[in-house]
């Protein structure tokens, strides 16, 4: 039996990696590199018009996505925007988690009067609707992404702070916190070297499921007007322009669309598992013990199949 | 029960507080809203007048409270740029979206009841791989995506459903799918999660050891007993599909509260803006109180918080 199911075994030394889902993982790649090195894979302006060959079609020689209403190559400029779309994401990634994290290891370590009032202020900003506040951003002052990056920041610190000061909360009863008290090291000291260490890992939890969440809301806000404004190419500003060309020239609209939605998935794909990694019930479940028992026993060792159940 | 009602109630008001402060400050800060509504060739003088009859020159504190006690009355002011009132059209446009959102949400969360009990109980099988292959790509593609792929493959190509506008009971399907379809994703897999869960449990053996039909199992005992974490999610759904629908308003042209914000962007009309924005938070507010308290009836532990 041993010999008959070898084949079924993911011959991996890592333990970990055999769990990596593989499609969003080489799609999520692929779409990096093209996106951070444009320039290997086209040689197109973003800007330049080319007005003899405007709206081409895809499949056309020479472009790939075919061409926009000044003739730029779609192609070029879905890579280009991208590059926009991944710097406000990881901007307010870091805007918001910074201070996420810092108010949540504040508000847990210190707790008492100050924990209270400063979840209170969280919940406030908890029931903020993104969207909306970034639209009132953007009315008042100038789309762009320094106001992009404000307004959806000014909504996320918020998520963030709520699941790492739980976080804070247990690591706080742990024993070497105490001793570290008691060998008279200041509370500052103890959150920056003994706490934060131990939040980085649910903060990357964090941070890869909702890194979808920010994309989509930066490009529907662009999509409206509300978010990167031209000639500056975004994503969710290309899908708006198109709009209007929609009946002749669906590309416009669709292909960054896609590159949107293949994107998103990704990271969704991703973070789902590095949860899922990080979980302590179902790394039990993933090891590579239970894994080798299914795999003895001639069950089918695929990441689908796994539910708690069947990995005793 | 009583003090867990007066905290939420309290921590409503104050966030109602809040937006209202940011909304209001945000106006301010961007710069003199007279030089949105003053023609180009009035004079100092003209400026100074305007001012004092619209009551600017007054401190920022008083001209708050003036505005939230309009507000309060019901009176929003008017639109900068088309010069109607704005509370009985923000009040026909959500008229509108509410039909908008009545048709979808209940399909969505309905639908994903059969959907996650496939997934759940079917692990491993194609179907299940469909369904949740269809959550996770309605959760990840953004909704004026889906808005616009269904316009061009339905609308244009096939031509059966109307693309625009707010027609008649076709032209409900396609904005009902793209608005809906983010709501049906998350609630099927979060429901696969917590039916997962729940069917390994040992009630549920006891249910089938008594011999009740499968169906059964799934459908009545499972599912009352899964389905609370998807309550919660319900209710804020809910209150993002109200922002949600902006952006598929926007794709449809369908009058509604959200194609009026878009307009209210395009044209810089900060008042309509302002109250719109309001509005909706204040509606999504109570909304998540209503589920809190709800919640918090049904699951004692939450009080304690």
């Amino acid at each position: 039996m041993y010999k008959q199911n070898k084949h079924m075994l993911n011959n991996n030394k890592n333990p970990w990696l055999r769990t990596v889902p593989r499609t969003p993982a080489i799609l999520l790649f692929i779409i990096l590199f093209s996106v951070v090195f444009p320039g290997l894979f086209t040689d197109y302006s973003t800007t330049l018009a080319d007005l003899p060959n405007r709206l081409l079609p895809p499949g056309t020689e020479g472009h790939i996505f075919g061409t926009d209403t000044l003739g730029r190559d779609l192609f070029t400029r879905v890579l280009y925007g991208g590059r926009v779309s991944l710097l406000v994401a990881a901007l307010v990634l870091v805007v918001s988690g910074s201070i996420g994290l810092t108010v949540a290891i504040v508000a847990g370590y210190l707790g008492g009067k100050v924990d209270a009032l400063l979840m209170r202020i969280v919940d406030i900003f908890l029931s903020f609707p993104p969207m909306l506040i970034a639209i009132v951003f953007a009315v008042a002052f100038e789309p762009g992404v320094l106001t992009v990056v404000t307004a959806i920041s000014i909504s996320y610190w918020s998520k963030f702070c709520r699941v790492i000061r739980a976080d804070v909360l247990q690591i706080k009863e742990q024993e070497y916190i105490a001793l570290a008290k008691v060998a008279g090291c200041s509370d500052l000291y103890i959150m920056v070297r003994h706490i934060l260490p131990n939040v980085l890992d649910t903060f990357l939890v964090v941070m890869s499921l909702e890194i979808g969440m920010v994309i989509r809301l930066e490009a529907t806000l662009s999509f409206l007007g509300a978010g990167i404004a031209p000639p500056t190419p975004s994503w969710g500003q290309m899908v708006g322009a198109g709009r209007d060309y929609l009946m002749n020239a669906w590309w416009l609209s669709i292909l960054p669309g896609g590159a949107l939605a293949a994107l998103i998935f990704c990271f969704n794909m991703i973070g789902d598992w590095i949860r899922d990694m990080m979980d302590p019930h179902l790394r039990a479940v993933l090891s590579v013990k239970t894994e080798k028992k299914r795999w003895l026993k001639g069950i089918s060792t695929s990441r689908e199949t796994i539910t708690p159940a069947n990995t005793k | 029960m009583a003090r867990y009602l007066l905290k939420r109630l309290g921590q409503a008001v104050l966030t109602l507080i809040a937006i209202s402060i940011i909304v209001f400050a945000l106006a301010r800060i961007s710069g003199d809203p007279l030089n949105l509504i003053m023609p180009e060739w009035a004079t100092e003088e003209d400026f100074q007048a305007m001012a004092e009859k619209l009551g600017l020159d007054q401190p920022l504190y008083i001209q708050y409270f003036k505005f939230m006690g309009s507000v309060l009355q019901g009176d929003f002011g008017y639109s900068a740029i088309s010069r109607q009132p704005i509370g009985p059209m923000f009040f026909r446009a959500m008229l509108n979206s509410v039909k908008l959102i009545l048709v979808s949400f209940p399909i969505a969360i309905l639908l994903s009841l059969p959907l996650a009990i496939i997934a759940a109980t079917r692990v491993g099988s194609a179907s299940s791989k469909f369904v949740m292959g269809i959550a996770i790509f309605g959760q990840s593609a953004p909704s004026f995506f889906i808005g616009l792929l269904l316009i061009v493959i339905f609308s244009i190509y096939l031509g059966v459903l109307p693309a625009a506008r707010m027609t008649g009971f076709s032209s409900y399907i396609l904005p009902g799918i793209s608005l809906g379809l983010f709501a049906l994703a998350s609630q099927t897999r979060i429901l696969r999660n917590s039916l997962l869960r729940v069917l390994r449990s040992d009630y549920i053996k006891l249910v089938r050891l008594k011999g009740a039909p499968e169906s059964r199992v799934n459908w009545r005992h499972a599912l009352k007993n899964g389905s609370l974490a998807m309550l919660t999610s319900a209710g804020q759904l809910f209150a993002r599909l109200v922002v949600g629908s902006v952006a598929v308003e926007t794709v449809f042209a369908w009058p509604g509260a959200g194609r009026l914000i878009y307009d209210g962007i395009m044209s810089r009309d900060y008042a309509l803006i302002q109250t719109s924005v309001l509005v909706i938070c204040a509606m999504m507010v109570v909304m998540n109180t209503i589920v809190d308290i709800i919640y918090g009836y049904i699951d004692p532990r939450i009080r304690v918080y």
